[in-house]
Order: C-alpha cells, then structure tokens, then sequence
C-alpha cells in the first residue's frame, strides 16, 4: 500500500525535474552554441591569425572607447604626408610598421624621402617604398633632433652637439657649420586626412582575439556580463547534475522493469 | 661601502638597453677591431627578391641592404621578426661560410635561448647548398621554433647576400 501511495510522488518528481532539465537545456544552448563557438576560434590564434587582425565595425569599437588622439603632426614631403597619430607613424594613411612615435621630421631630397623617428631614420621612395632603415651603425649621428635640408638639398639633422650633414646616398655623415637650413616644420593634417587617419587609427585599436576573448568571458558587456557568464557556468553544473541524475532514474528504474518482467515469466512457467 | 657602490655602477654601466646585447655600431667595431671600412649598400634587384623571397619567407621589406666589407668578408646587420618582433643580428660571412652569428637585440617574450652560443655557434662554417639552404644541420631548441627559424633565415640570407657583393670574387 505503501508503495502505491509513494510511487505517483517519485514519478511526479521525476516528471517536474525532467521539465526543469529541458528548461534549463534550453536557457544554455545560447551560452553553449556560443562559447563553444568563441572557444574553437580562440583555440586557433595562430592559424586565423586572431592577434593581428582588426575590427572595423564602427559601433565596436565606440562600444570600446576605441578614439584617435586629437593631436596629429603631419610633415609633408612631396606629394606625401607622414603623420604621427598616437604612437603610430602613417604614411598617407598606411601605417608604418616597426616605427613608433616620437616623428622626428620628414624631407625629401636627391630623390628619397626620410623619415626621422627616435634612433632611426627611414628612407622611403616618393611613392612609399621602404629603401633602407638606418641607424647609428650606419654612421646616423645619436640624438637626432629635426631633420632639414641645406640650399643644396642635402639632408641635415640636428643633434645636441651640433649639426651633420649626408651625402647624396645617406652613406657618409659629417658634421657641418652650415646655417641656411630648412628644418622640417610640424602642421596639422589636412581635414579630409585627419578624418581618414582617424578611422585608420581606430581600425587598429581593437583585435579580434580580444574581441573573442570578451565574449567568451562575459567582459563585453562589463562586469554585469561576468556575472552572467557565472550564472551560465552554474547551469551548465546543473544541467549536468540533474541529467546524470535523471539518467541513473531511468537506468535503475529500466533495471527493475527487465527484473520484474523476468519474475513474471518465471511464475507464469 | 664603496666597493658596493662600484660595483653597482659598474653592473649598471655595463647593462644593455632592454633586450640589446649589444649595439649594431659596437658589434662591428668588434668584428673590424676598431677599424671598420665604410659602409657599401647592396641594392636587392629584380633577379635577387625571388630567391631572397623565398629564404624569408615573404618580400624583402627593403629596397638596399647596408654591409661592411673587406677583401672576402663581410658583416651585416640584418633583422627578423620571430613571432611578433624583429630580432636584430649581426652575421659575419668569410669566403662563402658563417664566421660569426650574434643575437644583438632580442624583443620576444619567448625564444630567447637562441640568444646563446650554444645556438649560435652551430652556424660557424655553414655554407649554402645550391638550393640557398644550410649545407648543415641545426638543432632546434625546444619552445624557441620560431625564434630558431629566424636565425636559420637570416645565416641563409647574409650567406645568399655575401655572394652577392663584390666580395665573394676575392680570393684570399
């Protein structure tokens, strides 16, 4: 009698934690479908090459506070514009890699275009062509100030401890007493310039495996995501507990079925 | 007290700038003792970017290469990125084979082992093969492949480059 009375209570026990399983299947495959997804791509950095690719997507990076400075300093040389934008050094509006701020001027003379930057110079053809980056093993004075050019159109740097002067294949340096110089002079870039630096410098602000990486922790929407990304975990935990509970049911309660059956056959024998 | 202080001033002198173990002018006033010739450019023509291609790997990122030559040597100072940084090396190359390799400045944050001469050493008297590789083996180090790779690209350019100066036709 007993049993009777106790069985509906266990199966309708049964029957509400199976719902709440499914319910809560449910509530996780968005969480499941997405940090597997984010997982696996973050699991292969370096095929897709996550670190060294950039989002573009506008509202990303405004979600991010992803602004290019306010200040740009732009030299031009010919009918380029060599812009330090933060710490990056852009050539029109390509950046320069292996370059970092301070942008110590930029001419163009005999042909190449020298780009000044702290314990380098960089000679560029007019169209943008890397030649050759110098430093002070190739004879470039230490300490370089400005970059400048002489009636000539040599190219001159001024250091602390006076000026030197190159010759035409930037091979040989010595120094100079020379006083008519033009040195390289700073201005803001042109507005249409500006606007496209702006979105150059932004477009490199945040990579895709940092974007990968709040999504899969939660960051992307601040510390609120975390913590839902938390509660996520703890039912991804229940999930797993109440199915393997649910199951050990049907398997325990499978098991009695088959001995019960197997009774019944043998009294009926 | 002031032994203390001369040594830490000494230790302090002596260090090198972050990652440089020494600086490109210094490493080839060491290798010309004190009196190196003038610096010679080699310009990377057409015929040479396919085979200087694919030693690196991708396009030379430079139009001219600066070296330093005397009779059948050469020195350069030439740079890699290994994973994410370049790694700055000075190569001597005498009658065709390694003389020296030197990590002269290391920006990784791994790999830096090869910075050793237990690694670097393994270069001396390497010389090209007909294919622009290696004409010997180098063991690899465990957590620095690709810091390995780098070195094993710039033995093989300096090499390919050397060949192609005017200094290679010496004899000694």
């Amino acid at each position: 009698m007993t049993r009777h009375k106790r069985k509906p209570a266990r199966a309708k026990l049964l029957r509400s934690l199976f719902l709440w399983h499914r319910h809560i299947g449910l509530a996780s495959a968005l969480f499941v479908i997405l940090l597997a997804l984010t997982g696996l791509l973050l699991n292969h950095t370096d095929d897709f090459s996550l670190d060294s690719r950039h989002v573009q997507y506008g509202f990303l990076l405004d979600w991010y506070g992803v602004k290019a400075p306010e200040t740009m300093l732009a030299y031009t040389a010919g009918s380029s514009t060599v812009t330090e934008v933060g710490t990056q050094i852009y050539w029109n509006t390509t950046p320069i890699p292996q370059v970092s701020a301070p942008l110590l001027g930029t001419v163009e003379t005999h042909g190449l275009v020298i780009i000044g930057v702290e314990g380098q110079l960089l000679l560029f053809t007019p169209d943008g062509k890397l030649i050759e980056r110098l430093d002070n093993s190739a004879g470039v004075p230490a300490g370089v100030q400005a970059l400048g050019r002489n009636a000539a159109g040599d190219l001159l740097v001024k250091t602390a401890h006076g000026n030197y002067q190159a010759d035409s294949g930037i091979l040989k340096w010595h120094e100079t007493a020379d006083n008519e110089i033009n040195w390289a002079v700073a201005a803001s870039p042109p507005p249409a310039l500006r606007a496209a630096l702006q979105q150059a410098y932004r477009g490199t602000g945040l990579t895709l495996e940092r974007l990968l990486l709040d999504i899969h922790s939660g960051r992307i929407l601040g510390s609120r995501g975390v913590y839902l990304v938390d509660a996520a975990a703890l039912l991804f935990l229940l999930l797993a507990s109440s199915g393997l509970w649910l199951w050990g049911r049907h398997h325990a309660n499978a098991r009695e079925h088959r001995r019960m059956r197997a009774a019944a056959t043998t009294r009926l024998k | 007290m002031a032994l203390v202080l001369w040594l830490l001033l000494t230790v302090a002198a002596n260090t090198p700038a972050e990652g440089v173990d020494q600086e490109p002018g210094a490493f080839i006033n060491e290798v010309f003792a004190g009196n190196p010739p003038a610096p010679e450019v080699l310009w990377i023509t057409r015929s040479m970017r396919e085979p200087i291609t694919e030693i690196l790997g991708h396009n030379p990122d430079a139009l001219r290469v600066r070296y330093w030559g005397e009779k059948h040597r050469t020195a350069w100072i030439l740079e890699e990125i290994g994973k994410e940084r370049p790694i700055t090396v000075g190569l001597v190359v005498e009658n065709g084979h390694m003389e020296t390799v030197k990590v002269l400045a290391f920006r990784e944050s791994r790999g830096w082992e090869v910075r050793y001469p237990f690694f670097t050493d393994q270069f001396k008297g390497t010389r090209l093969t007909g294919e622009n590789e290696l004409d010997q083996s180098i063991d690899g180090i465990a957590g620095a492949t690709l810091s390995v790779r780098a070195l094993k690209k710039l033995a093989r350019l300096a090499l390919y480059l050397h060949n192609q100066t005017p200094m290679t036709n010496d004899s000694p």
